[in-house]
């Protein structure tokens, strides 16, 4: 479908009967065609078609993550590790399935060691302040103290898999499940806006902590814009790999584990 | 404004009888909303009864989406109340806080996403939905028979958001159509 290019210095032309228009018409005032694009009916059962298979996409995520922290197993070694295991599939499958939207946004072509340093720092700023104010909210209104080190505890490598499964998975799996496959897949659907807060509002209810939610979601839409902007994931996923690996530090040092 | 436009608005003499934008008296369209200034009094008429016709259309859409962002407001409520009630009924075993801060939470949730239902209906309704729905599968999984309680009200309150969401979803395509 054309559409008219309204950055163009030059004035623009009508997609129908060729005749340059104003910039800012929404129909050429020669012809009367909406310069607009707008999907047809084969775009709109496209659309459905997306919307449907994300929502499975979402279910599924959701499933697994509901399973884990509230089934009858409980959080333990093996059911995270289970749990980890397959939202790493089931985000790979659907990954698959919109490979060619997705290639452009594992390009490196632009990466920036200053811009990464500059988002790394950003991230482990706000992980010390968020990791400061759980720990006391978990502390003073909860009563409870939890550590993710505790699941793994009992391993010989504990602190290695603490940081491959709480910062290095969720990194490259929850980056490529919401800011690549769901971000992406609602962008065909929608404007960007409502797709970054689509996907950062699920992206933060599936961490299931309705306190968690208040940090996750400025988190997750911090994600949504990087990505949009930079028009890659990987400051994303770095990000993302920085904040949580601050969280598992931040664990290490209260446990005297150094 | 860029030159074309400043143009455009010297030369504007007359005003569209659909949408009032301004027109040049040259333009066989408006600009605006596509009627047919130079067209016959017939197609006039048509285009402002088939225009009329979707402002209609829209008028329907969004009271659905209204009643879908009431139903956000009055759940936001409900755990508000609810949350604060918490320390007349809790049991014993139950920490009073965390019970209150996670129902206070859910509220704001609600609330917020039925503030910005008024801007981005699609967005905050979907999210609505989801939060609703995770809600009871929670409760489904701590208490499998807490999914029968109140399930008309449940019922209810699903068939508005729906009902918003298809709204919100068809007043989307129908302004970016017809640039209502």
């Amino acid at each position: 479908m054309e559409t008219v290019d309204t950055t163009a210095s030059t004035a623009p032309i009508c997609t129908h009967c060729q005749q340059s228009i104003s910039p800012t018409a929404k129909y050429c005032h020669h012809c009367g065609v909406l310069q607009v694009a707008v999907p047809d009916i084969e775009e709109a059962l496209q659309h459905q078609e997306r919307l449907i298979i994300l929502g499975v996409f979402f279910a599924i995520q959701l499933g697994i993550c509901l399973f884990s922290n509230f089934g009858h197993y409980q959080r333990g070694l093996w059911p995270i590790l289970l749990a980890d295991l397959a939202l790493s599939v089931f985000t790979l499958v659907f990954a698959a399935y919109f490979r060619k939207e997705l290639r452009p946004l594992f390009s490196w072509k632009h990466f920036s060691v200053a811009k990464a340093l500059s988002y790394a720092s950003t991230a482990i700023i706000a992980a010390i302040v968020v990791n400061y104010l759980v720990k006391w909210l978990n502390k003073s209104i909860f009563d409870t103290e939890s550590y993710y080190y505790y699941a793994f505890s009992q391993l010989k490598y504990a602190k290695i898999v603490t940081l491959l499964s709480v910062a290095l998975q969720p990194a490259i799996f929850e980056e490529l499940a919401f800011r690549g496959v769901l971000q992406q897949g609602l962008l065909k659907v929608t404007d960007s806006r409502q797709a970054i807060f689509i996907s950062a509002f699920m992206f933060a209810l599936l961490h299931m902590s309705f306190v968690s939610f208040f940090w996750l979601l400025p988190f997750a839409l911090w994600l949504g814009y990087v990505r949009m902007k930079e028009e890659t994931i990987w400051y994303g996923v770095l990000i993302h790999f920085c904040f949580n690996s601050t969280a598992c530090f931040f664990e290490f040092f209260q446990l005297n584990l150094f | 404004m860029n030159a074309a436009d400043e143009q455009a608005q010297e030369q504007a003499n007359v005003r569209c009888r659909s949408c009032r934008a301004y027109a040049r008296v040259t333009d066989n369209y408006c600009m605006d909303c596509g009627f047919p200034l130079r067209g016959t009094p017939e197609e006039q008429r048509d285009f402002i009864e088939i225009r009329r016709g979707h402002e209609m259309e829209m008028d329907l859409l969004r009271s659905k989406i209204v009643a879908a962002r009431n139903t956000l407001f009055v759940l936001g409520g409900f755990f508000l109340v609810y949350g604060l009630m918490t320390p007349a009924f809790k049991r014993a075993d139950e920490n009073t806080a965390a019970i209150l801060v996670s129902n206070l939470s859910v509220a704001l949730m609600f609330v917020l996403l039925g503030v910005w239902a008024s801007t981005k209906p699609v967005a905050s309704i979907v999210s609505g939905m989801v939060l609703y729905l995770l809600l009871q599968l929670i409760n489904f999984l701590a208490s499998p028979s807490a999914i029968f309680h109140g399930i008309i009200l449940k019922i209810i309150i699903a068939s508005f958001l729906v009902k918003g969401l298809r709204s919100a979803w068809t007043a989307e395509k129908l302004r970016k159509q017809y640039q209502l």
